[in-house]
């Protein structure tokens, strides 16, 4: 499409835009790293090194974990003739939207020695503050990234591939674990490489159950130097994350290269499965096993937030424990309300950026040839990879301090938190755009053109209007995840900043972890509101 | 090489019946092709015949085994019926090489290591595919896949070689080719062969006997000359374009 002057000056904004959100705020403190080196040895430090070593273990344990109910599970999803097959993939797949925390607040409640609803129940057998219990609730947050790829693999191989094999002669067994398996390696590969980047970046399970178990991992670990104060502590804190920004390089550089090793894999597309398996006499049993799967992954750990929130005493199910008292307490303390403002405030600004940002992004990507497009998209999504944790620190040395100048210091204020929401989620509205922008034909705004509309003109009343469907559930997709942020928001907030993220951080560590389900409840309202909205816009915009 | 009888074969998908009361004997070392129009029932009829679709009700006779009765309830696994099958996509392994697809059936059915490899050669010798022993599917061309996925039908010598359209994929020179492939490879391999078309010319140039579908009902078994000459019905005068 011709460009005009006025449309090269806004990409030339844009890129500036990027470059202050993603280039500079991570240049700036690796660069004085480089001045001020003798800090990384912080990274070779005993207690550090331990925590590298329980970090990979904590991850691979729950990486073990997840695959051990993924793969069983999106098998039965997918190749048997299960009933109700879509009610339980809506459950099994609901906590995508649910912030971590939610997972570590509620096996707390459940598997708390001692007062732990299941532990009540069952005899005193559980204990979540352990090596097993971060494993079992990383693995049971995160299954979803596993679950969803692999079903969408078995579902995209071509089913006479593993028909083809039964009919020359191998078992059941045999077909599956020789044709199946390695069609599917990849995607299971690379969702591995994935949770096992969500894991390692991960902070609130491990603040919220590893502390506790003084079990601490990288992400706990730059917390404290970090919090030690000064930037001292912070420089030390950089330099201690640095391990996890070269992990997670090093997970996104594997998995590009499964995804060119193995690309003739992923050929074939969508196919009708003819036949399923017919589950005959398992089919009840295995039936009971997916029931069983949904309550422990999703219904009990979700009701056992809600009921909490109800409770006078912790762990204790009866009419007389009964109260209101844990949302009346809540809605006293003037924290509160200050947290649900800054949070909707934050969550529907940073979401306003995003979607205009990542339009724009996705716009000069798509519809134009100019030079630099391809780099605006890459800086657009690669804090995305970032861990949430290095991204903040970056944000503190690069615009916390203000270089001196007092009036420009942002740390505690609420610019600074948008800058990071902005800089983390816009990958999330730049996927969900481009596909959705190269889907328009250009020839409708080429035609449009012809009319004798300017370049503008024709985005506002030609592509925005069509795209407006795609639009609103970018904003909704980006809010989301800034309304429940917490790993960012503990390090870059302040007094008169907090995030709801942030108080129920507060509230579960020390205060008062019933309110913390109180809380919990309010923030699952927000979040369950905003998926059926989203199937709406996404589903009008496929009529 | 065996003999296949299929006993008034039926299946239901709900209430609708998709191969209504079809029976059918397929002699030893016949040629037999399913003729019809597409969604006439030819690919599940095959299908129940490999065994990966269970039939509603009949019986189905492999050699002498029983392989499917309804009555006494019988119904032996795909691997258990010492099949070949040639699918219409392929269905060429992604993950093994050329080489390694076709020795995957005789590695099902236990050959030493050594004879499995020497079958596995002649068999790509057959389709005149011995240099490419070692690409990746996904360097082969259309046509060289197909002829892999008639090596690895054959190279275990089945008792009966079924095929599903495996010509609709290709360009016509090539069609071309491949039905004169299939008439040398039916010398090196005799074997009863069930082909599935829609293409009539195809069904007329390989074919022993024609049994011509429709909307899931068999309309005429016949030598091609047979149902050239005398025509059943309007179906069949229609089908085959004959005044
Ligand atoms: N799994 C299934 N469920 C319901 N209907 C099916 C299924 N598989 C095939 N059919 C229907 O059975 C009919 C015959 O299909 P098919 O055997 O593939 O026909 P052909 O191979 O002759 O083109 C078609 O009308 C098809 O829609
Ligand atoms: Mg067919």
């Amino acid at each position: 499409m011709m460009i005009t002057k006025s449309l090269r000056v806004v990409f030339f904004a844009l890129l500036a835009i990027l470059f202050a959100l993603t280039v500079f705020p991570l240049i700036t403190p690796v660069w004085r790293l480089v001045l001020n080196w003798p800090v990384f040895s912080v990274i070779v430090d005993a207690v550090n090194l331990t925590s590298a070593v329980q970090t990979i273990t904590m991850s691979a344990l729950s990486l073990l974990l997840g695959l051990f109910i993924a793969l069983p599970l999106s098998w039965l999803l997918v190749c048997t003739d299960l009933s109700q097959k879509n009610t339980f993939r809506n459950i099994l797949f609901f906590p995508f939207v649910l912030p971590p925390y939610l997972y570590a607040i509620a096996w707390a409640t459940l598997a708390v020695p001692g007062v732990g609803l299941l532990n009540r129940w069952l005899g005193n057998i559980f204990n979540v503050y352990s090596l097993w219990g971060l494993a079992w609730v990383l693995a049971c947050s995160y299954l979803p990234v596993l679950l969803s790829s692999i079903c969408h693999a078995l579902e995209s191989m071509d089913p006479s591939l593993e028909e083809a094999a039964r009919v020359f002669g191998a078992s059941r067994a045999k077909a599956f674990f020789k044709i199946v398996l390695p069609c599917i390696f990849p995607a299971i590969a690379s969702s591995s490489l994935l949770f096992l980047l969500a894991a390692i970046s991960a902070f609130d399970i491990p603040a919220l159950i590893g502390i506790p178990a003084r079990y601490y991992v990288l992400t706990t670990r730059i917390y404290t130097y970090a919090k030690m104060g000064g930037l001292f502590g912070i420089d030390q804190a950089f330099a201690l994350s640095t391990t996890l920004l070269l992990s997670a390089g090093l997970f996104l550089f594997l998995n590009e290269v499964i995804r060119k090793r193995f690309q003739q894999r992923l050929l074939s597309g969508k196919v009708p499965r003819r036949s399923v398996v017919h589950l005959r006499r398992l089919r009840i049993p295995l039936l009971c096993l997916a029931v069983f799967a949904c309550f422990i992954l999703v219904v009990l750990p979700l009701g056992a937030i809600i009921t909490s929130s109800f409770l006078r005493l912790a762990g204790k199910i009866s009419l007389d424990n009964f109260t209101f008292e844990n949302y009346r307490y809540l809605f006293s303390m003037p924290e509160t309300s200050r947290a649900l403002t800054n949070s909707l405030m934050c969550a529907a600004i940073s979401a306003f950026f995003c979607t205009v940002i990542g339009f724009g992004v996705s716009y000069f990507k798509d519809r134009t040839s100019l030079r630099f497009r391809n780099l605006c998209l890459r800086l657009a999504t690669f804090p995305y990879a970032v861990p949430g944790t290095v991204l903040a620190l970056a944000l503190i040395v690069s615009y916390g301090s203000g270089w001196g100048v007092e009036q420009i210091a942002l740390l505690g204020s609420p610019l600074l938190l948008l800058i990071a929401y902005c800089s983390k989620y816009l990958a999330l509205s730049v996927q969900a755009l481009t596909p959705a922008l190269s889907s328009v034909d250009p020839v409708l705004e080429e035609s449009a053109r012809v009319c004798g509309a300017g370049p503008w003109k024709t985005i506002r009343r030609i592509l925005v209007p069509i795209l407006r469907p795609v639009l609103v559930s970018v904003f909704i997709l980006t809010a989301m995840p800034v309304l429940s942020e917490l790993t960012m928001s503990v390090l870059l907030a302040g007094p008169g900043t907090e995030t709801i993220g942030m108080l129920l951080f507060q509230l579960q560590d020390y205060a008062n972890p019933l309110a913390a389900c109180s809380l919990a409840v309010l923030l699952l309202i927000f979040l369950l509101c905003t998926v059926p909205l989203i199937n709406r816009m996404l589903q009008g915009e496929r009529m | 090489m065996s003999r296949v009888e299929l006993r008034e074969i039926q299946k239901l998908y709900g209430s609708l019946a998709v191969v209504k009361q079809v029976s059918l004997v397929v002699n030893e070392g016949e040629f037999v092709t399913l003729l019809g129009p597409s969604g006439c029932g030819k690919t599940t009829l095959l299908r129940m015949i490999a065994g990966l679709e269970q039939p509603s009700s009949g019986a189905l006779w492999i050699g002498d085994e029983i392989a499917f009765s309804s009555e006494q309830e019988i119904c032996i696994a795909p691997e258990k019926r010492g099949l070949g099958m040639v699918f219409q996509n392929y269905a060429i392994w992604p993950h093994m090489s050329v080489l390694e697809n076709v020795l995957f059936p005789l590695r099902c059915h236990h050959v030493p290591r050594t004879v499995a490899r020497e079958r596995a050669l002649r068999a790509l010798a057959a389709v005149q595919l011995t240099e490419l022993a070692n690409r990746k599917p996904h360097q082969l061309s259309g046509g060289q896949q197909q002829r892999v996925a008639l090596a690895r039908a054959l190279v275990a010598e089945p008792r009966v070689l079924l095929l599903d359209e495996p010509l609709s994929n290709l360009d016509a020179n090539l069609r071309n080719e491949m039905c004169d492939e299939f008439i040398s490879i039916r010398k090196k391999y005799p074997v009863t062969m069930i082909y599935v078309t829609h293409d009539q010319s195809e069904a007329f140039r390989l074919s022993d006997r024609i049994a011509l579908m429709n909307k899931g009902e068999m309309v005429q078994i016949d030598t091609p000359e047979a149902l050239r000459q005398s025509p059943q019905n309007d179906f069949v005068r229609g089908f085959l374009l004959l005044k």
